[in-house]
């Protein structure tokens, strides 16, 4: 057994008297060349379980219990001193993060860092170091190596960036590769191409590797072994196809399901609590109808929207960049509008633009018959009242000095809704409850939820003006997927309840495939197909569309 | 964008943030302050003597004609002659600057390399007993006014064991530099280098927090090569922008320095101006001191993005 | 409403204080500040060091632990070595004899030139007249104290107000007001302080605080823009625009309140920054007037006498500042901990 890691327990200290355990009893066996995913959602502690393996965990806050054991070829990691442990990481175990940007020193070059680790664990002279550093990018699939190790890391693409990691994680032919999420903050394609780049080099250098996820759909694709944790305790762990056909555990069941799957689309996502609850395994196969029909009342109309930004330019010059390029859609009441594409493709800010958050270089926004683009049309203000937006951030997106009830009785206060301040605290209360937060939510400060919570509560503020359109920017990019499932099942509920339009914006086409009637593909600002989400899913015209599907992880 | 280029655009963007100091000065002196005649005329002059003075200062003409003789005389260098002492205003600098250069120079160098050396070897004892106790007493000396520092310093080193002389300056610059400006550097260091140790240990441990160490632990290189080449690296871009950006502040405690220790520089020279109310004096001091401090921002801004490799000369 | 709530939840500042609680260096400048402010307030009252003025000892009289042991009470012969004991007149008459029995008519309550005998050790010793340091320093505290403390409510108000009309609103009214704070940055601040305190001619408390205000909201306005810089595209506010918020509803409603842990520790900053340039200012006498004492007139006094080996003056408002300035410093960090907004979620 390459590694084995039994009877894990890792405790933080939160502050002088609180502790936390993040991994409880963990453990688990990597045989050699094989792959092994650690599956889990935020706060599962399978990051933690990674760095210990490496003795990365900051020694003055975790506090590995005596009783655990990380048995490297029979050795025990934990009882390793600094010199032992310096000789393990990097030559014997290497590792990739998820922020490669981050993780690369910004003020030295890209070839400096690669060589330090060679000449370090290898002794080898500045040329040959060099020697090597060219052959490590060419085979991480870096064009132009001469180039690149003369350039410093802000200087590539966050694929690139990636690829470089990759290259000092196995420059010194360790065999075991830890990849701590190492795709999350990269867009799909570029995710597809580091999976098979990972997978490859695996299986030229007959690494082992320790695939850390919260995507299930990713992990079927490349591992062979699957431990499920939550709250850091082991759920569930075997061969890859037993969990995914047989799964034992309620939660692992739960997280299987309450993705969005693409092929069909069910009338509402299974959540956690279907799961978990006593045995009834609440089987819904009603499937939602999609698509909008001649007759639907058409509420907004974009025609060549465009946005610029200036970027200062040289001496005096300042150039447009031109983020949004003339962009056009219909929205028609009750449905819903996905709008899909990759970072910088320009959708956050046609979003942006559309909620008057940022005025419209040209083209117009045709809203109950006003253009919103004329500047001083009439009653432009009152009009965008009835657009509102959910953003992605939902630690950001509330004001951490207001009470939750303040939060949602401040709109109604501006608009004079309510009589007086007894009737603007019982509207709340009211969509408090629709968007399912207990009652006594209305005196707490939103530091006290969670992501998901916090989310319902920007719904329910955006509900207290009534809007006509919401615009949902990424919102539940940011959550959890047994969360996402049940916040996107709410937004589907409100449609239903309110015949609201929605135009929903994200880089998942997984989720936007579920909630969206029609789809706008967007890349480099421009709209390059856009029509019924059944037909572009099933039949994607553009080549970038096309790349796009074809990149989603279909695991499952 | 070369590095010409990039200069000649920010000294261009200078000349809105000089004329405003000029504007500044310009009104203080000769709008706030009043008129400046009686000042010079003393308290018993007669009308005549002050219409007199105040034809030659020529605060009898129009404000807007004033300020083009003070614009003149900032761009020739010719401010006249002190109220005081009769001397050339030029003079008075250009014979001054030295040893105040004598003084600031060396406390530049030593404070920075004394604070760098010490905030590492605190950063990477953090949290450790000596780390704690080290923080407190920066506090601590911080804490006590620069006055004491120099008042107790002088009285204790120079006068009652007699280490170094009591005040005083040669012409010699070795002679200044290994006996005059020894105690007044010393006591300067004192007091400046307190907070630049915690200014430059917060830098250091924001470093410290990063990704890229975590990287760089996983590369299994040694905690000594991690500070000192991929930390200190980093945090050597705000520490050099802040040193140059201290300057000031390192300029007015050679002020009070000068003072004391009877030291012929800028700094004394103005604190005598402003008890004297020796308007020209001042007027230059304010005027090219401000001209030097951009300077140096511009220096500090430099060296920043030559040791930054994601910003560029734009 | 809060009827309905049997506990109503903690928010920032609640939690903020509790985290302050739980830090005992924290707590400890803390309550060292207090007693200070309670000082000042005694003596702005009248309560305490009511006249600092009065020779109350003998010239440089030493403090009680120095004295030679017993006797306290002044003998008359050692008064009369004073400078401003009963002057001899070797037989002369008193030529305003006459006037002073005029007066001695008018007013029969007063007394006139009663000299009280003087003492021969004070608690914190003597200065070079015979006043009591002890009440110097009380009085002094009080001077210094209330110049740092006016001098930053007026700067950090100031900074406040254009740094956040510079951050959210941007365009040309960042640019004016960027300029503005180039210019007065510009010049190293003191080197400023002392061109406006030559050009003044008038000195006094109140000139020193406007002095030491209007020069130094540089630093609340840089950082105070840059919140707002921050802020202003946060989602939270962008959401409030979204519902029709006013602009001085996001800016003052809204975002000013996430900025107040930066514009209080600032002040904090501020205070022990002004006290400190109060001190050199009076110290090289361009500060409070002759008949204020402040820490800096102190010090002035101080610095001759230490030549003579009379140490306590200069010790006594060295260490007076020194501890309130520790202190203030001190709790300038555990605020700026304690308020750290990345510990709210």
């Amino acid at each position: 057994m390459l590694l084995s890691v039994s009877d894990l327990r890792i405790d933080f200290q939160v502050s002088r008297e609180e502790r936390f355990t993040a991994v409880n009893g963990v453990s688990f066996d990597l045989p050699e060349r094989t792959t092994l995913a650690l599956v889990g959602e935020s706060g599962s502690g399978k990051s933690v379980t990674a760095l210990s393996i490496l003795g990365l965990l900051p020694k003055s806050l975790a506090h590995v219990a005596p009783g655990s054991s990380i048995l490297w070829n029979d050795q025990n990691i934990l009882g390793f001193d600094d010199t032992r442990l310096r000789t393990l990481r990097g030559k014997e175990i290497g590792i990739i993060f998820q922020e490669p940007m981050s993780s690369l020193n910004p003020v030295l070059s890209i070839g400096m860092q690669l060589m330090e680790g060679l000449r370090l664990h290898f002794g080898l002279s500045r040329r040959q170091a060099r020697h090597r550093a060219l052959e490590l990018l060419a085979e991480v699939g870096i064009a132009n190596p001469e180039r690149r190790l003369n350039d410093y890391p802000h200087q590539l693409s966050g694929g690139q960036q990636q690829r470089v990691m990759i290259a000092m994680a196995i420059s010194c032919q360790p065999r075991l590769l830890i990849a701590d999420e190492p795709t999350t903050a990269l867009d799909v394609t570029i995710q597809r191409q580091i999976l098979d780049l990972i997978a490859d080099l695996q299986h030229r250098h007959s690494m082992a590797v320790l695939f850390i996820t919260h995507d299930l759909a990713l992990v079927s694709e490349i591992a062979t072994q699957i431990v499920v944790m939550k709250q850091g305790v082991v759920r569930e762990a075997g061969p890859l196809r037993q969990v995914f056909d047989a799964p034992q555990d309620a939660y692992t069941r739960a997280l299987l399901a309450c993705r969005p799957p693409l092929g069909e689309r069910p009338h509402r996502l299974r959540v956690i609590e279907d799961f978990m609850g006593e045995g009834h395994d609440g089987v819904e196969r009603k499937v939602r109808k999609r698509g909008v029909s001649p007759e639907d009342e058409i509420i907004l109309e974009v025609r060549d929207l465009c946005k610029d930004f200036m970027i200062n330019e040289g001496f005096w010059h300042k150039r447009p960049f031109h983020a949004v390029k003339g962009a056009s859609l219909r929205l028609a009441r009750g449905k819903t509008v996905g709008i899909v594409g990759e970072s910088g493709s320009g959708k956050t800010t046609l979003g942006l633009t559309i909620a008057g958050l940022l005025g419209a270089d040209g083209g117009e926004i045709i809203f109950s018959g006003h253009n919103l683009c004329q500047p001083g049309s009439v009653d432009s203000m009152a009009l965008r009242r009835r657009i509102q937006i959910v953003f992605q951030n939902p630690y950001a997106s509330l004001n951490p000095r207001f009470t939750v009830g303040d939060i949602l009785t401040e709109p109604l206060l501006l608009h004079g809704i309510g009589r007086n301040a007894a009737a603007r605290l019982a509207l709340a209360r009211d969509l408090l409850q629709r968007v399912g937060l207990p009652q006594d939510a209305l005196q707490r400060y939103p530091h006290e939820f969670s992501g998901g919570q916090r989310q319902r509560i920007a719904i329910a503020r955006c509900l207290t003006v009534k809007p006509e359109i919401l615009i949902c920017d990424e919102s539940v990019s940011a959550l959890d997927v047994s969360v996402q499932a049940q916040v996107l099942n709410l937004l589907q509920d409100l449609q239903d309840e309110f015949q609201m339009s929605y135009l929903f914006i994200s880089h998942d086409l997984a989720v936007v495939h579920y909630m969206s009637d029609q789809v706008l593909v967007m890349h480099d600002g421009a709209v390059v197909e856009s029509g019924d989400a059944d037909g572009i899913y099933a039949h994607p015209q553009h080549p970038y569309t096309r790349r796009l599907l074809s990149a989603i992880p279909r695991g499952v | 964008m070369n590095l010409a280029a990039f200069l000649f655009r920010r000294l261009w963007q200078m000349i809105p943030t000089m004329l405003g100091v000029v504007l500044l000065v310009f009104l203080l002196f000769n709008w706030v302050g009043g008129d400046p005649a009686y000042v010079l005329a003393g308290k018993m002059a007669n009308p005549d003597d002050i219409a007199n003075i105040r034809h030659q200062l020529g605060v009898d003409r129009p404000l807007w004609e004033q300020l083009l003789i003070f614009v003149r005389q900032i761009v020739t260098g010719d401010f006249g002659n002190s109220w005081a002492t009769r001397e050339p205003v030029s003079e008075i600098f250009r014979t001054r600057l030295g040893p105040s250069l004598v003084l600031l120079v060396p406390m530049l160098v030593l404070e920075t390399f004394v604070a760098i050396v010490v905030a590492l070897a605190v950063a990477a004892l953090r949290g450790s007993v000596l780390d704690r106790t080290l923080m407190v007493t920066s506090t601590v000396m911080m804490s006590i006014s620069l006055l004491i520092y120099i008042i107790v310093g002088q009285y204790v080193f120079a006068s009652l064991l007699g280490w170094f002389p009591v005040k005083g300056w040669s012409d010699h610059l070795w002679r200044n530099l290994t006996t005059y400006a020894v105690l007044p550097i010393l006591l300067g260091l004192m007091v400046s280098v307190a907070p630049s140790v915690r200014l430059y240990r917060t830098f250091i441990l924001d470093e410290v927090g990063q990704d890229y160490v975590r990287t760089a632990r996983a590369k299994g290189l040694s905690e000594r090569r991690i500070l000192l080449v991929h930390v200190l690296r980093n945090a050597a871009i705000p520490i050099v922008t802040n040193v140059l950006m201290g300057l000031p502040a390192l300029l007015t405690g050679a002020f009070l320095l000068e003072r004391f220790f009877a030291i012929p520089g800028i700094g004394r020279e103005i604190i005598m101006a402003v008890e004297r109310s020796d308007f020209p004096i001042i007027k230059a001091a304010t005027v090219y001191v401000a001209m030097a401090t951009l300077l140096a921002n511009l220096l500090g801004d430099l060296l920043y993005r030559a040791l930054d490799p994601r910003v560029h000369f734009e | 409403m809060s009827a309905m709530t049997p506990e109503p939840s903690a928010g920032l500042w609640t939690l903020a204080w509790r985290r302050l609680q739980r830090d005992r260096v924290g707590m400890t400048a803390l309550i060292v500040v207090g007693c200070y402010l309670l000082v000042v307030l005694l003596a702005l009252m009248g309560w305490v060091a009511t006249d600092w003025t009065r020779e109350v000892g003998v010239n440089y009289a030493p403090p009680v632990f120095m004295a030679d042991d017993q006797d306290e009470t002044a003998q008359p012969s050692r008064v009369e070595q004073g400078p401003s004991g009963p002057i001899p007149l070797y037989g002369l008459q008193d030529p305003l004899a006459a006037e002073l029995a005029a007066i001695r008519a008018r007013h029969p309550g007063a007394q006139v030139f009663t000299e009280a005998p003087r003492r021969l050790s004070l608690p914190l010793g003597g200065d070079k007249w015979g006043h009591d340091v002890l009440t110097k320093v009380i009085k002094g505290s009080e001077t210094s104290i209330l110049v740092g403390l006016v001098a930053a409510v007026l700067a950090t108000l100031l900074g406040t107000v254009m740094g956040a009309v510079a951050g959210y609103f941007g365009r040309w009214m960042d640019d004016a007001l960027n300029w503005l704070y180039g210019v007065f940055t510009a010049i190293p601040y003191l080197l400023l302080v002392f061109a406006i305190a030559a050009v003044l001619q008038q000195k006094g408390v109140v000139t020193l605080v406007l002095i030491l205000g209007l020069t130094g909201w540089t630093g609340v306005f840089r950082l105070v823009r840059a919140e707002y810089l921050k802020h202003k595209t946060r989602e939270y506010v962008l959401a409030a625009g979204a519902m029709g918020a006013s602009h001085a509803r996001r800016m003052f409603i809204h975002i000013l309140p996430n900025t107040s842990h930066v514009i209080l520790v600032q002040l904090s900053q501020n205070v022990v920054g002004f006290i400190k340039s109060e001190v050199i200012l009076s110290f090289l006498g361009f500060g409070v007037p002759v008949d204020v004492v402040s820490w800096g007139s102190m010090l002035n006094e101080a610095q001759n006498e230490l030549i003579l080996g009379k140490w306590w003056q200069l010790a006594a408002a060295g260490v007076a500042m020194a501890i309130l300035v520790t202190a203030f410093s001190m709790l300038t960090d555990a605020l700026r901990d304690a308020l750290d907004p990345k510990l709210r979620y």
